[in-house]
């Protein structure tokens, strides 16, 4: 009874097998026909849905950076032959030619370049140019052979018109069947898709440019599968795109596709950074299956090459999180479609996040004006802060090495008086107890420190109101390296803030040059009047003044949303705290009576602060002939607050390398008074 | 050497080598090696590296044969349940993070030192040799409460593949129990009234399978509706690209759509499209258009048959089937001649597993079937794969060469 089972159940596999066999038999010999006819017309393109890049926000919403409408160009090569490749050699010969042409542009522009030092410098960056190009033609020229023979051994080729009764179709299938038109067996020839160098003209490039981005497509096809589109150029012009989509019988195989390029408000230009198309480093990066653990999105080959990145700025820090995910799309052409085409969405686009500042753009202005005073070989850096909240209100610098200054390690002058003064207070030394200044004080076997005045006996307060010298470095020399450090450390000022700009446009950390066990009596008393071994960054400087202001609650800077310090978690410094009625009568002081008194603008902003001069060594080359045989040149400071008797903003303004003499309240005192003065109206 | 040379004395129990080689049916081992060289070839067309590793695991997989051979199979049924039991422990660590490695979004490998290894696998062995220890010598099983054992040992095992998720290999698991319990005598109106059960439970089944899991079943039942979603990368990737981004809205959105909205026939238009492009006598080795500009997803695992079809032709599909046929005649006369009750269910549950997973590959190539993983045994590359099949047949030879004088009327009597 149960073999009688077991019987039926191998007959029954074979009789699967048998039906199976016959499917065969249908699809290989009786409808073979339908199957190819389907392939002929069936068509498919999967697309990267570019995400829209976030915008960097202003405080009051408006873009500091943002995207505009462009096109790109790409390329299917399923739909192209071979003809419009260029052969290895071909492009060979076509880069040479391209790259002598290069040269003889890159000479000639030398040439015609006026000044030794400006010929130099383009030498230089010609040459870095001309042997990035050469690497990347190099590799070009060794992968892509082997690719191109494989393409034309693929025979892609597929947009054929039948011989007989030109009926044309696109089809992926060797050109052996018949005509569907007229039934002719065999009889297609193969169109060309386009010309290339007709294609050339239009994009208004080099044909060698083309032939080159063809071979790159090429080179990326290869590890892709053949109905994928294929970046050709990143950017064309509308004009272009517009030709393209409308006369797609003259460029079958292409297709312009909407993509945005990047455009940022010249305002805030160093803040925001640049934008940059992928490396090859971004592209490891961005396809490296590590990111999946850090929940970001991990990038195929083909969405990488179109995207853009960040180069340097809050773009390069926030990359990830202004970039967005691609989506991915298909486009269909189906053998019974009623439509053309069909497009499915595969995955929808995500795009990328906005980025929230804290810049105010009218402070912002105010403050680009302020810093373009800057000395042309030196720098200037001028920044807004909110007391209560530490937000960045305005930040600009301008430079001739292009780092942004507010971050640069300078010697701040007397502005750094507060933090001795700090010291002074909270080691217990008497405020009341007179210093003699004799306009200048003999350090043995190192030199000399000098005040402006010859001051006589000088108390705290009326020492930082008038700015002495002698008071603070002698008084300085007295404390000793750790009361010192102590003050720092009450300040923030050994705290390198992180407002999401990187680290590529900051200033060297001055103060790791040294540490408080270094210092001998001598480099106490330069410390105590922000000189010798004391740098700090503007930023370190308005935030201690701000921590002031606050009456001692530490103050954070932030500049962007995601890096907003938790203001529950704001705490108070103890010794600040004790002390700051006495330094903010101090502050005050500067500007009534003291060094600031002339300053219109701080009065009128009802402000406090301090003025700051530090001498630094003349150096022959950068500084102007017109600033004479003098051996110092001036950084210039002013850091105010406002208003005197309920902060509500804080803002310091930095000249560096003025001409000597120059002093910080005349120069950066009513820039400070200004900034102040705006901050006020506009909230 | 002469049949006399390797023939023991009379008085003496047969060597172990003498039952071993005896074991070594023709009608078994000729077509499965046929089989084997058409997958080598199939790959040498369209992934030569794979090729070698497949080689070695065929050598492998003969080496597991032969072991499997040698130990009596009586012997190996006592070790039914610990294999089973250690099966299960296998398939439970996939569930525990970082024991099982992921691919295809899918948990389905364990990964011993530099060898990865498919516990499905390996379950689908240990359901056979476990309900054959089970069934011999038992009655119960015609009865309606006797078949609660049997179901309960497969279903364990299957919610666990399903779990990683492996719903084809897991499907696998539905007729072999059926196959066994109804060789083993069975009743057909308690087997039909579980079938019809189950049939009546499809809706509720369909509703907990996963977005491409649905898609495929409705690309299979709406032949006319055909889009082209790639389903691995398609909702799959959807999927886990929200998890990814921290399932944003917008991301469960496209999850849902791409799981709602895509039934697919895409792999299956490529796949007839290849295989309608082999013709009668193909278009020969490695000259597949399809195969050459790689459109038949998963060529070199599931969809090899319409690797080999597109390149051998309708001439070749007829050798794979014959080759196929012949492979499951040999495997149910080896059942036939096994009396013994245990030897002959696992003689048969290899016939089950490699005829079901054979036929549901074939079929669902040729898109008489919907899409389900299986791979086609000796012939997809994988190393799990093959070493299965070559221990079935092992099993089924090994309950040929060590069975028993049985001299009852019938089996199972």
């Amino acid at each position: 009874m149960y073999e009688r089972r077991l019987r039926l159940l191998v007959v029954a596999y074979v009789l699967i097998l048998c039906v199976i066999g016959a499917r065969a038999f249908a699809l290989q010999v009786v409808e073979v026909g339908d199957h190819v006819g389907q392939l002929e017309t069936r068509c498919r393109r999967t697309l990267s849905v570019l995400p829209r890049r976030g915008e960097i926000l202003y405080a009051n919403g408006t873009p500091m950076a943002a995207n505009v409408p462009g096109f790109g160009l790409e390329v299917a090569f399923r739909e192209l032959d071979d003809r419009v490749l260029p052969e290895p050699e071909q492009l060979a010969r076509s880069l040479g030619e391209w790259t002598a042409q290069r040269t003889e542009l890159d000479a000639a522009e030398v040439a015609a370049t006026t000044t030794a030092r400006d010929r130099a410098v383009l030498e230089r960056r010609l040459a870095a140019r001309r042997a990035a190009g050469d690497t990347r033609r190099n590799e070009l020229l060794s992968t892509y052979p082997e690719a191109y023979e494989r393409y034309v051994r693929d025979g892609l080729a597929v947009r054929r018109a039948c011989a007989v009764c030109g009926h044309t179709v696109r089809s992926i299938d060797p050109p052996t069947r018949s005509c569907r038109e007229c039934g002719t067996p065999g009889r297609f020839e193969v169109l060309p898709p386009f010309d290339v160098q007709e294609l050339a003209d239009l994009l208004d490039e080099e044909r060698a440019t083309v032939d080159a981005s063809l071979a790159r497509a090429l080179l990326r096809r290869a590890r892709r599968p053949a109905y994928r589109l294929h970046a050709l150029m990143v950017r064309i012009e509308p004009h272009a795109a517009e030709e393209i989509a409308l006369k797609p019988w003259r460029f079958a195989g292409l297709d312009a596709v909407p993509r945005a390029a990047r455009i940022r408000d010249d305002l805030a230009a160093q803040l925001v950074g640049r934008t940059r198309l992928p490396t090859a480093a971004d592209m490891e990066r961005l396809t490296d299956p590590a990111r999946e653990a850090d929940g970001l999105h991990i990038y195929s080959e083909a969405e990488v090459y179109p995207a853009l990145v960040g180069a340097w700025g809050l773009e390069a820090q926030f990359d990830d999180h202004l970039r967005g995910v691609p989506g991915r799309s298909v486009r269909v052409r189906e053998h019974d479609g009623v439509e053309p085409y069909r497009t499915e969405i595969r995955r929808e686009v995500m795009d990328g996040a906005p980025l929230q500042t804290s810049i105010v753009p009218r402070l912002q202005r105010a403050a680009e004006e302020i810093v373009a005073r800057a000395p042309a070989h030196g720098a200037g850096a001028a920044i807004v802060m909110d007391v209560r909240t530490g937000a960045i209100l305005a930040m600009a610098s301008a430079s001739s090495d292009g780092l942004n200054h507010a971050h640069v390690h300078v010697q701040p002058g007397s502005v750094f008086k507060l933090i001795t003064a700090l010291a002074i207070l909270e080691t217990g030394l008497d405020p009341e107890e007179e210093v003699v200044c004799n306009k200048s004080g003999v350090m043995r076997g190192r030199g000399k420190y000098v005040c402006m005045h010859a001051h006589g006996p000088i108390a705290l307060v009326e020492a930082f109101e008038r700015s002495c010298n002698g008071y603070f470095a002698q008084q300085a020399a007295r404390l000793g390296a750790e009361p010192l450090a102590a003050s720092f450390r009450s300040f923030g000022l050994e705290r390198r803030f992180d407002l999401g700009l990187g680290d590529m446009h900051l200033g060297e950390a001055g103060l790791a040059r040294s540490g408080p066990e270094d210092w001998e009596r001598w480099d106490l008393m330069m410390i105590g009047i922000g000189q010798g071994r004391a740098t700090s960054t503007p930023l370190q400087i308005v935030t201690a003044y701000a921590r002031l202001a606050a009456g001692g609650t530490a103050v954070t800077p932030w500049l962007v949303e995601p890096l907003r310090p938790d203001p529950t978690a704001v705490r108070r410094d103890p010794a600040l705290v004790r002390h700051a009625p006495l330094l903010q009568a101090a502050a005050r002081a500067v500007v009534v009576s003291g060094t600031g008194q002339a300053q219109v603008e701080l009065g009128n902003a009802d402000a406090a602060g301090k003025s700051g001069t530090a001498e630094v060594l003349r150096r022959d080359g950068v500084d102007p002939p017109s600033y004479g045989q003098a051996k110092y040149v001036n950084n210039t400071w002013f850091v105010g607050y406002a208003p005197h008797d309920a902060p509500r903003f804080a803002a310091v303004v930095v000249f560096e390398r003025m001409k000597p003499g120059a002093h910080g309240a005349t120069e950066a005192g009513d820039p400070v008074g200004r900034l102040l003065i705006e901050a006020l109206s506009e909230r | 050497m002469s049949a006399d040379a390797i023939r023991p004395p009379l008085a003496a129990a047969p060597a172990r080598w003498y039952l071993t080689l005896r074991a070594l049916d023709p009608r078994v081992l000729a077509p499965a090696l046929v089989l084997v060289a058409i997958g080598l070839i199939s790959l040498a067309a369209d992934k030569p590296v794979a090729m070698l590793s497949q080689a070695r695991w065929c050598v492998v997989g003969l080496a597991v044969m032969l072991a499997a051979i040698v130990v009596p199979y009586r012997k190996l049924l006592a070790l039914a349940y610990p294999f089973y039991a250690v099966s299960l422990l296998c398939l439970g660590a996939l569930l525990v993070p970082g024991l099982g490695r992921t691919a295809n979004h899918a948990t389905r490998w364990l990964q011993l030192g530099p060898i990865g290894f498919q516990p499905s696998e390996l379950a689908k062995v240990a359901v056979v040799m476990v309900l054959a220890r089970y069934i011999r010598f038992r009655r119960d099983h015609r009865t309606f409460k006797g078949l609660v054992v049997p179901f309960l040992l497969t279903l364990i095992p299957l919610a666990l593949i399903v779990k990683q998720p492996d719903l084809g290999t897991a499907l696998m698991l539905v007729p072999v129990l059926f196959v066994l319990l109804w060789a083993a005598g069975a009743q057909r109106r308690h087997l039909m009234t579980v079938v019809v059960l189950g049939v009546l439970s499809l809706p509720l089944v369909y509703s907990v399978l996963q977005p491409y899991q649905q898609a495929r079943v409705r690309s299979f039942v709406e032949p006319a509706v055909v889009l082209v979603a790639d389903l691995r990368s398609g909702a799959d990737e959807a999927s886990t690209d929200a998890a990814a981004a921290g399932a944003t809205n917008s991301a469960r959105a496209a999850t849902s759509r791409a799981a709602a909205g895509a039934p697919d026939r895409h792999h299956v238009t490529e796949s007839l499209a290849a295989i309608a492009g082999g013709g009668i006598t193909g278009q020969g080795f490695r000259e597949g258009f399809q195969n050459r500009t790689d459109r038949v997803p998963e060529s070199w695992t599931d969809f090899i048959f319409s690797v080999f079809a597109e390149e051998w032709g309708f001439l070749g599909v007829l050798i794979l089937l014959l080759a196929e046929g012949l492979l499951l005649i040999g495997l149910g006369s080896v059942a036939f001649e096994v009396k013994e009750p245990a030897g002959r269910l696992l003689a048969i549950g290899a016939l089950v597993i490699l005829g079901t997973q054979t036929c549901v590959n074939l079929a669902m190539t040729v898109g008489l079937a919907p899409i389900t993983g299986l791979p086609l045994p000796f012939l997809s590359y994988g190393g799990s794969s093959m070493l299965t099949s070559w221990l079935l047949l092992g099993l089924a030879l090994n309950a040929k060469a060590h069975r028993p004088l049985v001299f009852t009327a019938r089996d199972f009597d």
